[in-house]
């Protein structure tokens, strides 16, 4: 997937659960940087691209979303990073290391999080209709 | 594989990370190269998650010839699906641990067997943390 300029109003989503806070800082030593999806993805779609087994669709699936100039704003790089499974994949990196500074830029660069159906809810919905 | 691994590389003394194809915080789905032979892996559970569940088999470097050159997204996912038919293992991962446990799969016929066995493994790893949170409490507090 040839790698793109990700332009300052292109929305970005970060995908999460209800059951944990959104990451707001790498979770593995030595990658340096969070992970985003270009484009505004909505949380079953977001959940459908990071999973590889598709979104849980319980009602957990959540997602938030800021543009790459909010971050640059902020200080923060954007990157498009595409991978196989993820041609939308973006990264988002500190001039240097990520530390507490990054992850509080990082945070208020985001809106409010939207919470996914839960699409149980739905198939039971059709059941009782038929 | 290796208890305390990373997971998206089984073993850290005898195995590396040579490709990855789906990452999204963590590597997801890749490859792992451990002496002369390869290993698909994949995420099958717990991609956010601090405890995460993964898949393995050996494939060919034709096989992954074949995969690097799939068209699609859709496509590169039906061949991992295809791939991850035949004999390997499922293993359990905690977040800042890596590898707690794992099985041999046979034939991926009921997913659902390995779960409690390696949720065991899980509990157990716990309890000796909390074992020793309770050994030094005593030690350092006592004195």
């Amino acid at each position: 997937v040839p790698v793109r300029h990700i332009e300052d109003d292109e929305v970005l989503t970060q995908y999460g659960t209800t059951d944990q806070d959104f990451h707001t800082e790498p979770r593995v030593a030595g990658v340096q940087g969070m992970s985003v999806i270009a484009g505004g993805w909505d949380p079953i779609a977001a959940g459908d691209i990071v999973r590889y087994s598709g979104a849980l669709g319980d009602g957990t699936d959540a997602a938030r979303y800021t543009t790459a100039g909010t971050l640059r704003a902020e200080g923060l790089e954007v990157t498009h990073t595409p991978n196989r499974r993820n041609p939308e994949h973006v990264r988002v990196q500190g001039p240097g290391d990520w530390g507490p500074d990054e992850s509080a830029a990082f945070d208020r660069s985001f809106g409010p999080i939207q919470v996914g159906e839960n699409l149980d809810d739905g198939l039971e919905e059709e059941d009782d209709r038929a | 594989l290796q208890r305390g691994a990373p997971p998206w590389e089984g073993n850290a003394f005898s195995a590396a990370l040579v490709e990855t194809y789906s990452f999204y915080e963590i590597p997801l789905v890749g490859i792992i190269r451990q002496g002369d032979r390869e290993y698909l892996f994949r995420c099958l559970a717990g991609e956010l998650e601090p405890m995460s569940w993964w898949a393995y088999v050996a494939v060919s470097s034709e096989e992954r010839t074949a995969l690097e050159s799939t068209a699609s997204v859709e496509a590169f996912d039906e061949m991992v699906d295809g791939l991850m038919t035949r004999p390997g293992a499922v293993a359990v991962a905690l977040e800042d641990f890596g590898i707690v446990g794992w099985m041999d799969e046979d034939k991926w016929d009921d997913p659902q067997k390995h779960i409690a066995p390696l949720l065991d493994a899980v509990d157990e790893y716990l309890s000796g943390l909390q074992m020793q949170a309770a050994t030094q409490r005593e030690r350092l507090l006592v004195s």
